[in-house]
């Protein structure tokens, strides 16, 4: 008796080996089609070798603001933010500029398809006359957090930064509490939900050492400062410095928190220039800015050293007025970061991005958003970059490429799926252009010649749908200072345009299922190696 | 002890998660499609008191260009107002550029509970003389009113619509 397998039987016959051959070679031909696929799908996914063909169809515009011709109400700058418990509440904060400062909030139950006003100070605090640049933030609670800067006297000028909070979707607000005293600008609100008990609250401001003039800064350093709570807004550690001693024209600071409670502080280092700084008379400065990234590693306790984003930024207009000067737009998801802003380098005003995937460390070649011709002369502006949860970096900006005289703003909207490298054409999301030229004026050198549009856009990315909204004066009259928030939703073809992570998660399971299936092939051809018994 | 401890941080999680998942989503404000026609105003539905959207639509042939006024409570009718030798002039608080047959615009606006209101059409017509308003594109109603459709008379002031937390649209 002797012990043999099926294996080492010779009982194969020329048949059967005829028959496995071409099964081997299909078997091989489908793993190597199936590598080159999995192959493909990586490139795609982290060269950017091809965008997908996915257009958003733009849902009709709501208007958020009521108009009044009479009164001609300035509303620009909004800013949109969801409920992370409820994604269906959204909330969106702007300012107004006209007939006086002032500060508003719209709400929308239904992810931002339909709003309603509410009032989130009803009374202000002693001391504030008028509520100005709200900035919203959620707790991981669903607490909604609404911050602004109280201004007093004739020059308007900021006493404080008070924080209301409401518990029930906008109805009701608490009393104002003061968080910062006064000369303090362009705050900015961030709240790091994974962090402590109720999570750590973020505050980043321009602060001014010395009575500023009207529209101006006094002498240097005025820096970017920090601080943060813990308690919900009512306890903030001491400031620590944002911006590099060695820097002395900082401003327009932007925050965005990134993983292991990172925070991220983009500012504008104008260098030597002192005109728009100062708020003096002059031509557009002809030199450059830079564009600093500060960023805390230890939850906001201290800062690094600035990180130089692009240092090659070209003025294409006067700062109208240095304490709203637009920030560049900051977003960061995990160790991704996107930054994008105006840019006059190739010849007139564009929209300029760049991406990092190391912390901030290092950055990707400076991409332009806009695809109209280089140099045209046409003016694109305010960028809003966001980004969506599977990583699609999403941009909205005004636009002027339509407009022969390059005066009347539409909306445009693009993405990348390659962490900005490249952008999908530009889609114009306004059914209708608004005017530049309606809008409030200020005395200023400075701004003299000027309309004042905000100081930025509002963008919220979902993986399907995408809420823009910005500021208008498609119904406004001519000479007036009217703007209404007009908003609308756009939304992806499903399976179009999703970002680099889907992709790669996309690649990684197609990557393991084939192989699984050649696995089971593999086996079910050879089958059990099973025992025979030969007498 | 260490299981009471955690008992009380769960209840405690539970009280504040529920502070706001318990309150209701807000509703939108309400949209009245205005359909423009030669010569008359149709609205989806009465207009209501507080913030209220206006989606218009040009249905007609000729160019139209709706306004809305606020009227004051000593004037006349304001077909009357409109037809009459004696006009005053009050001047609209909303409104939009010309639409196209086809076209399509919006706005919004916040609407004071009992307040005299008018639509009207401000284009001229293909000659550019003969005012749409005059050819019956006016309308008049009270915010919240029943009356506040086109055809229907006009009744004393409802009860504001406005809920809690909507704006003060005497403070705008």
């Amino acid at each position: 008796m002797a012990l043999t397998t099926r294996e080492q039987e010779p009982a194969a016959t020329t048949q059967e080996s005829r028959g496995r051959r071409p099964a081997r070679l299909a078997l091989v031909a489908a793993m190597l089609v199936l590598a080159a696929g999995v192959g493909l799908l990586a490139q795609a996914a982290l060269a950017g070798q091809r965008l997908p063909a996915g257009r958003p169809r733009i849902a009709p515009e709501t208007p958020l603001t009521a108009m009044d011709h009479g009164m001609a109400p300035a509303n620009n700058s909004p800013t949109i933010l969801a409920d992370p418990t409820e994604p269906r509440f959204v909330v969106l904060a702007n300012r107004l500029d006209a007939p006086d400062f002032g500060c508003a909030l719209q709400v929308s139950g239904d992810g931002g398809h339909t709003w309603a006003p509410v009032v989130p100070v009803p009374t202000l605090p002693e001391g504030a006359e008028k509520c100005y640049a709200p900035e919203v933030a959620f707790d991981r609670d669903g607490l909604l957090y609404y911050l602004f800067v109280g201004l007093a006297g004739r020059g308007n000028e900021p006493m404080g930064a008070f924080l209301t909070t409401s518990a029930d979707r906008g109805a009701t607000f608490s009393q104002p509490r003061g968080v910062l005293g006064p000369l303090n600008f362009a705050v900015r609100m961030a709240i790091d939900r994974g962090m402590g008990e109720r999570g750590r609250m973020h505050l980043v401001w321009l602060h001014a050492t010395s009575d500023p003039g009207v529209g101006s800064f006094g002498p240097p350093p005025n820096p970017v400062l920090a601080a943060h709570s813990d308690d919900g807004g009512k306890t903030f550690s001491e400031p620590v410095q944002v911006s590099d001693r060695d820097r002395l024209r900082v401003v327009a600071p932007a925050l965005a928190l990134g993983g292991d409670h990172r925070v991220h502080v983009a500012y504008y280092d104008l260098g030597g220039d002192a005109v728009d700084y100062h708020g003096l008379e002059g031509p557009v400065w002809p030199e450059t800015w830079s564009l600093v990234l500060a960023t805390s590693h230890d939850g906001g306790r201290r800062f690094g050293p600035g990180v130089v984003v692009d240092d090659e930024i070209v003025p294409y207009e006067r700062v109208m007025l240095i304490f709203t000067m637009p920030p560049a737009s900051l977003v960061v998801n995990g160790t991704r970061a996107c930054v994008a802003w105006s840019d006059g380098r190739h010849g007139d005003a564009d929209v300029l991005a760049r991406c990092s995937t190391d912390r901030g460390r290092s950055w990707t070649k400076a991409a332009r958003m806009n695809d109209d011709r280089l140099g045209n002369g046409k003016r694109q502006f305010l960028p809003r970059v966001s980004l969506s949860p599977g990583g699609r970096l999403d941009a909205i900006f005004y636009d002027r490429r339509i407009d022969t005289y390059n005066v009347v703003n539409e909306v445009f909207f693009t993405y990348s799926t390659d962490g900005g490298r490249r952008f999908a054409p530009n889609v114009k999301v306004s059914q209708e252009g608004s005017f530049s030229r309606i809008g409030q004026q200020y005395l200023t050198v400075s701004a003299r010649g000027q309309v004042e549009f905000g100081s930025r856009l509002g963008l919220l990315s979902g993986d399907r749908e995408v809420v823009a909204a910005w500021a208008d004066t498609r119904n406004s009259r001519p000479n007036t200072t009217g703007q209404d928030i007009f908003s609308t939703v756009l939304r992806f073809p499903p399976g179009a345009a999703e970002g680099t992570t889907t992709k790669l998660v996309g690649g990684v399971l197609v990557a393991a299922g084939a192989l699984a299936l050649v696995a089971v092939a593999l086996r079910g051809r050879r089958g059990p190696r099973q025992t025979t018994v030969s007498q | 002890m260490c299981a009471a401890l955690a008992v009380a941080a769960a209840l405690l999680g539970s009280c504040r998660e529920a502070a706001s998942s318990k309150a209701p989503l807000p509703q939108g404000a309400p949209v009245v499609v205005v359909t423009l026609d030669e010569y008359r105003f149709g609205l989806s539905r009465p207009l209501s008191a507080g913030r209220v959207i206006l989606r218009f639509r040009n249905a007609g042939r000729e160019i139209h260009r709706p306004a809305l006024f606020a009227l004051p409570e000593d004037l006349p009718p304001l077909d009357e107002q409109l037809r009459g030798s004696e006009r005053r002039f009050i001047a609209p608080f909303a409104g939009m550029s010309n639409r196209a047959p086809g076209a399509t615009g919006t706005f919004a606006v916040d609407l004071v509970p009992g307040r005299r209101y008018g639509l009207v059409c401000l284009a001229g017509g293909p000659d550019n003389r003969s005012p749409h308003a005059v050819k019956g594109m006016n309308f008049e109603f009270r915010a919240g009113g029943a009356e506040a459709v086109p055809g229907q008379r006009s009744s004393p002031p409802s009860p504001p619509e406005a809920g809690p937390g909507m704006s003060e649209p005497e403070g705008k």
